[in-house]
């Protein structure tokens, strides 16, 4: 299954980055593919990108929502809020797992060799203030003199950004060179950050920073694919605890808001089919596994 | 391969009415004409996005 998501996530970065053309063009693509938003955090200045970034979208509409009032246009963002929404309601963090490509970045740097540390669950917190404030408050609430917002998360922090876009654009179009400043050093010094953090830690962008994340973490209660704990027949192993790349510890949480449902507690660890996946309550199981050691043939 | 193993009882209706709400919030987004803006912002580089300007 493993393979299967590896397969999964290269698909969906393909998908989300499909416009090659910027070797010739010099430019981003600019096409009628990009109303459509992307499901992971891709940035849509990345010079393949052809679909458009949620989490920029929303920052944007709200940043020129003065405007837009004014003129009697109500562009509250519900379009891209209501897109995140169905695919949370489907699959909440699931989309972590399987379709975002900085979080397919971020496993791929963690499987550098090297001493792996865990991240302190407190931070977790941090994305949900990351998302109330860097893109939903402060692109409304503070205007330029001319009434106009910014987009907060990626102008000051969001690393994909940098990654995707800033770099390949400065390679691309020379004279954006000479518009560097200490904006693009700060970006800068938050994608060393995390790519840093990421090698000697499992996605830790996503565990404490990622705004996109936060939002689909919010359906982690009411999602309809999603991971469930049979007590009955967990023998408290813990053998799923050390294979979670998120630190989800399933049998103490089951609907921890960081599960990200890439299957490998289910197909990798669990001996006794304590875990299986539930689609709208219908339940899929990988395998019967093993009878717990103490419990009788009967029950 | 995973196989379907329950009857399907117990079945939520919660992310059924959560999916529905959003799906409506998405259809008056575009009914207000939203994605044209997403598509406005989004063919234009964004310079402050990437960290520059």
């Amino acid at each position: 299954m493993e393979y299967i998501r590896k397969w999964v996530q290269a698909l969906a970065t393909l998908l989300s980055n499909s416009s090659w053309t910027f070797p010739v063009t010099r430019n981003i693509y600019q096409g009628p593919v990009k109303v459509l938003c992307s499901p992971g955090l891709n940035c849509y200045s990345c010079p393949a990108a052809s679909l458009a970034c949620p989490i920029g979208s929303i920052q944007q509409l709200l940043g020129n929502l003065r405007f837009g009032l004014e003129a009697g246009q109500y562009h509250l963002g519900l379009y891209v809020v209501g897109f995140m929404g169905v695919l949370g309601g489907f699959f909440g963090r699931m989309v972590c797992g399987w379709m975002c490509p900085f979080g397919l970045f971020q496993e791929l740097l963690y499987k550098l060799p090297g001493r792996k540390w865990g991240v302190p669950r407190p931070l977790r917190f941090i994305k949900f203030a990351v998302l109330a404030l860097m893109v939903f408050i402060l692109p409304y609430a503070v205007a330029d003199q001319f009434g106009a917002g910014e987009p907060w998360f990626c102008k000051y922090l969001c690393p994909a950004g940098t990654l995707e876009a800033g770099i390949p654009m400065l390679l691309l179009q020379p004279s954006l060179r000479q518009t560097i400043g200490w904006l693009f050093v700060n970006k800068m010094f938050w994608l060393v950050f995390f790519i840093g953090w990421s090698v000697v830690a499992s996605r830790p962008f996503c565990r404490t920073t990622c705004p996109l994340g936060a939002f689909y973490a919010l359906f982690a209660r009411v999602k309809l694919v999603r991971l469930h704990w049979d007590a009955s027949r967990c023998t408290d192993c813990r053998a799923c605890h050390a294979v979670c790349p998120m630190g989800v510890e399933i049998d103490r949480a089951p609907e921890d808001t960081e599960c990200i449902t890439c299957l490998k507690c289910m197909n990798q660890a669990c001996q006794y089919g304590a875990i299986s996946l539930r689609i709208g309550g219908l339940e899929l199981q990988a395998k019967q596994g093993r009878q717990r050691p103490n419990q009788s043939p009967a029950a | 391969m995973p196989t379907p193993s329950a009857s399907g009882k117990n079945r939520p209706i919660a992310p059924f009415v959560v999916i529905t709400i959003f799906a409506l919030a998405m259809t008056i987004g575009i009914a207000l004409d939203e994605p044209r803006q997403v598509l406005a912002q989004a063919i234009r580089i964004c310079l402050s996005c990437i960290g520059i300007g």
